[in-house]
């Protein structure tokens, strides 16, 4: 099912930023804003919900370090005990530095596909592009244009009075 | 308010908490005179630390052009204006040196080859002047600071280059303090277990100093901010600093860990006697307690974004991390010494926390009276626009 987006296009962030404020202001919920570089302070016009991503992380890091602990509890004391230099097979202080790598790994990796997986970008499924000035030099605002209570118009002069380069209507 | 006014009921409190410094002093020549020395060596040489953090965060912050600190600049120079002050207390330890130093002691030496052969180091005359060396250069690198960022509020027009001298001069600093830095935790803290080496000690030392620095100056603001004060810091720039204590109480355990696991490895005798004696004999509780409040507490705690633009929280985190830090210098001063005279077991008492409090008066008494010798805002550094406009 299609969704129809109107977008507005900027060349300066700090106009975009006015025209989001704007828009907030008279009660208009953004969709999304397309920028080419981090722009702080957007969140908050954004009414998006914090991330889970730190959730993933830590859960991710946390099972590393535990199954690296295990499997290396599991190597040197139950399947392949090896006598080094005296030590217990049980030699906790050795396992750290593995256990410490594998959690590390666990997290970076998971947390990356995580990433990918929620936002649908997976082989074989070619990602839309609200607007491809916004990989580049251009901002984009976005708003989804629902049935009741979009002012289409109003919004358009809103974005225009703004600085708004163009104006126009997508399709996704 | 852009001036901090010395508030008398709180230097009171400083003094009373002198008194009962010396009270805590007093009370151990009595019962156990070995505590008097590492109490002392312990106190001193963690405010000292604290002090030294501001030159080292002011040295740092100006080579690499950071902005992120100048709108609480003026209590990194509070804190390095302490150097000189608790430089000069730390040659009380000379007085002591041979309850503390055991090859300080000409028999010892002489019937012990080992010590024998790092006597041309290990020696008093030139112990007490790699002393004055190493203070000396602190002192005069505070001084030197101060004085040039005093220089950049008397000539606006002056300010940047002020701050691109300053920045050359700082690279200079950071190598004379990572040298002098070494040394002095090397011969002050080190030598107490005269057989006993490790290479990475004085980053082990360092890893504390950021750590100890960092809370301190997360704890003066937070004050500051309460007496309303520093109104134009807010949480982002609370983020910040909760970013990099996160950072450091690791960075402290990575070489923690790191210094722990090549001795457990190559198990030489001479190395794994410094292990082996914290733990055992009562002393294993205070070394893993050590880990505990040092790192494992503040790193759960910090890890989520909220904790970090909480001030409570952060302030408790931060008290954690001082006894945390605190206990990290008396286990490693402490055991062999007390052993040497002859006390195995571990006994914390009042007189630890009444020498703890009277050098915590001393150096805040200290500091306060440096913070109100000029405006809390670094008005003309070129980095205060940035600074405040801070966003994470």
């Amino acid at each position: 099912m299609s969704k129809k987006y109107l977008l507005g296009v900027f060349h300066d962030e700090h106009d975009m930023i006015r025209a989001a404020q704007e828009l907030r202001k008279s009660d208009i919920s953004i969709f999304d804003i397309y920028t080419p570089f981090p722009v702080h302070g957007l969140d908050q016009y954004l009414e998006i919900k914090p991330t889970r991503l730190p959730v993933v992380t830590f859960i991710a890091g946390t099972a590393g370090l535990v199954l690296a602990l295990l499997f290396q509890y599991w190597v040197s004391v139950i399947d392949w005990p090896i006598n080094v230099g005296g030590k217990p097979f049980n030699s906790f202080a050795a396992f750290i530095p593995v256990a410490f790598e594998i959690m590390v790994l666990f997290g970076a990796f998971i947390t990356v596909f995580a990433f990918l997986l929620r936002s649908k970008l997976v082989p074989m499924f070619s990602g839309s592009i609200m607007h491809t000035g916004a990989t580049q030099d251009k901002f984009v605002i976005a708003l989804e244009v629902k049935d009741v209570s979009f002012d289409a118009q109003l919004i358009s002069k809103t974005l225009d009075s703004f600085g708004a380069s163009e104006v126009s209507v997508r399709e996704v | 308010m852009t001036t901090y006014k010395e508030n008398n009921n709180l230097n009171k409190i400083f003094i009373s908490m002198m008194g009962l410094g010396i009270l805590g002093i007093a009370g151990a020549f009595y019962f156990l005179p070995i505590k008097v020395w590492v109490n002392i060596l312990t106190v001193n040489f963690m405010f000292l630390s604290i002090g030294l953090f501001g030159i080292f965060m002011l040295a740092v912050t100006n080579i690499v052009g950071a902005a992120f600190v100048a709108p609480y600049r003026k209590i990194l120079e509070a804190l390095a204006g302490t150097v000189p002050y608790l430089g000069l207390s730390m040659f009380v330890i000379l007085l002591g040196a041979h309850s503390l130093y055991e090859w300080t002691h000409a028999d010892v030496v002489m019937n012990d080859k080992i010590l024998m052969s790092k006597a041309a180091y290990l020696n008093l005359p030139f112990f007490s002047v790699r002393m004055i060396i190493c203070i000396g250069l602190w002192s005069l690198m505070s001084m030197v600071l101060i004085k040039k960022f005093k220089e950049q509020e008397d000539f606006p027009d002056k300010a940047e280059d002020i701050q691109k001298s300053l920045s050359g001069l700082s690279a200079l600093f950071m190598i004379v303090f990572g040298v002098t830095y070494s040394v002095a935790s090397f011969d002050w803290i080190m030598s107490l277990e005269p057989h006993w080496f490790s290479t990475i000690f004085g980053v082990y030392t360092f890893s504390g100093l950021v750590v100890s620095g960092l809370a301190t100056l997360i704890l003066v603001l937070i004050y500051l901010q309460s007496q309303g004060y520093m109104e134009e810091v807010n949480l982002n720039h609370y983020h910040d600093l909760g970013k990099l204590l996160l950072g450091f109480t690791t960075f402290w355990a990575y070489i923690w860990f790191s210094q722990y696991l090549l001795i457990w490895y190559a198990n030489i005798p001479e190395e794994s006697e410094y292990y082996v004696l914290r733990e055992h004999y009562g002393w294993n509780l205070l070394f893993w307690a050590n880990i505990i409040l040092s790192w494992a507490i503040p790193f759960m705690i910090l890890l989520p974004r909220w904790t970090k633009r909480n001030k409570k929280v952060l302030q408790w985190t931060c008290y954690i991390i001082l006894v945390g830090q605190w206990l990290n210098l008396y286990v490693m001063v402490a055991p062999k010494v007390m052993e040497h005279h002859g006390v195995t077991n571990v006994s914390i008492t009042w007189v630890e926390l009444f020498i703890a409090a009277g050098y915590a008066g001393f150096f805040l008494f200290v500091f306060f009276k440096k913070l109100s010798k000029s405006s809390l805002v670094a008005e003309n550094s070129p980095f205060l626009a940035e600074g405040l406009a801070l966003e994470q």
